[in-house]
């Protein structure tokens, strides 16, 4: 084996990036427990948590572009570093989303128009989905990263069935006559429920994207990309 | 235009090329790459029978030119040579004048027009702006090691070959001068096929449009560069080029 210290930085570069994917997916389901449990004080802990996860994406990104210009890797490693570096940036987003459910928390109380076991399951959808594409980098399994591919229209179908709902609900209710504050209260619900949605949808899309990169390594393939 | 069928070569009874196919495509730039041993230089220089030179040289297979076999009997190998021009390693300038370089090949190969012919094939090595006016006054050798490697272009393109040969063309040179000949086999692609032998991988990367990977004589993997640089099909390729061996 020649190149050591390359062959070093490489393996270093994927075990940071799997160990940001674990930091990224605990941001998740902090930020889904904040939303849910309107917990107020983990939702604060979340923006401290994303920084730290910032400056180590950062880095991740600096290691890469070090890598693309020093060692001009081919093949396989031209292949992993590009992916990585499109990963960090997914992983990124994801905590940035996961700390805006924290922000709704505060922006509304408890959710009572919907069924906060459907928030849960389409949360714990998109941090299945996350956990699984990282967890498919870490092996370079194909198949797996496919597989995150095909579950995204089941996560889409579930935020929009949410959203739909939700409306339905809001519809209704515009028929009975109501308070000043139950509008108030309302609106805020609506806005968490409806913008919650987008958010897990996105997150749902970056797991995609670092699914389809874990193809594009494992096979060179840029079906998905 | 140009291709091996299964072609083999021994040094004695060391086998050193083992049934290679390869056919390269006119107007594209095609490399050699392999680890040191491996027999992309043998094979280069079996293109235009340059191995005859050798001792105890023995070839079994064919190298098609145009269809012709160039080591059927009958076939003059100083011609195939005018047809398949060749670069080396080490720049090898004669030690006469710039100009000299060029005509004494046109002179001895009953060329006319001698003046212009030198002149065309300067402009074609991008030398003549260089040089223009120094063609009687300097030598070869007084040229630096970029511009002696564009003066033996410039040499080989004179008895206009249609196929040119470069082993190695850039290794004892300095980053500008092989950024200018590798500037410059991007513009002689245009009108000649492009054969390079190279260690360096970045170098295969850039100029050519093909690659060949040579281990142990053998022909382990050809194609289009740019797949065989991200997503090579033999693990033996993907192993050399990412420098896990070599």
């Amino acid at each position: 084996m020649t190149r050591d210290t390359y062959q070093r930085q490489l393996r270093g570069l994927r075990q940071s990036v799997i160990e940001l994917g674990v930091k990224v997916h605990r941001q998740l389901e902090q930020g889904l427990q904040a939303l849910l449990q309107h917990d107020l004080a983990l939702a604060d802990k979340l923006d401290a948590y994303d920084d730290a996860i910032d400056r180590q994406s950062l880095e991740l990104e600096k290691l890469c572009l070090q890598l693309l210009a020093l060692q001009q890797p081919v093949a396989t490693d031209l292949r992993l570093i590009t992916s990585s570096f499109k990963i960090t940036t997914d992983l990124e987003r994801v905590a940035d989303l996961a700390v805006n459910l924290g922000e709704y928390a505060r922006d509304c109380e408890r959710i009572e128009v919907i069924s906060p076991a459907d928030i849960e399951q389409a949360g714990g959808l998109a941090a299945d989905m996350l956990a699984q594409a990282m967890q498919a980098y870490e092996n370079k399994d194909e198949p797996l990263a496919i597989d995150v591919i095909k579950r995204d229209r089941e996560l889409d179908l579930a935020c929009w069935g949410i959203m739909r709902g939700f409306i339905k609900q809001l519809v209704a209710r515009e028929m009975q006559s109501h308070t000043e504050e139950q509008v108030e209260r309302i609106t805020s619900q609506a806005l968490t429920v409806l913008l919650s949605m987008r958010d897990l949808e996105r997150i749902g899309d970056h797991a995609v994207n670092a699914a389809a990169r874990v193809v594009y390594i494992a096979s060179g393939s840029h079906q998905y990309i | 235009m140009l291709s091996t069928q299964r072609l083999s070569l021994w040094y004695g009874k060391q086998q050193a090329l083992n049934e290679v196919s390869l056919s390269f495509e006119r107007n594209q730039v095609t490399a050699l790459i392999g680890p040191s041993g491996c027999g992309k230089s043998t094979f280069i220089r079996s293109l235009n029978r340059m191995n005859e030179l050798i001792p105890a040289v023995r070839t079994a297979g064919q190298v098609l030119f145009g269809g012709q076999d160039i080591y059927a009997k009958g076939v003059d190998p100083v011609e195939v040579r005018r047809w398949i021009g060749m670069v080396f390693q080490k720049p090898n300038p004669f030690p006469k004048s710039i100009y000299e370089n060029l005509a004494f090949g046109l002179r001895i190969n009953g060329y006319k027009q001698v003046q212009e012919r030198v002149e065309m094939a300067l402009r074609k090595a991008a030398l003549w702006e260089e040089v223009k006016d120094d063609l009687h006054r300097k030598t070869g050798l007084d040229l630096s090691g970029g511009q002696q490697q564009r003066l033996c272009i410039a040499r080989a393109l004179a008895v206009e070959p249609q196929v040119l040969l470069m082993d190695e063309p850039c290794s004892a040179l300095d980053p500008i001068a092989t950024a200018k000949i590798e500037d410059l086999i991007g513009e002689l692609k245009k009108e000649y096929t492009v054969v390079i032998v190279t260690h360096n991988m970045q170098q295969a990367a850039r100029v050519s449009d093909y690659t060949a990977f040579f281990y142990l004589g053998k022909l382990v993997e050809f194609g289009n560069t740019q797949k065989m640089f991200e997503t090579p099909e033999n693990p033996q390729t993907e192993d050399y080029i990412t420098g896990k061996f070599g």
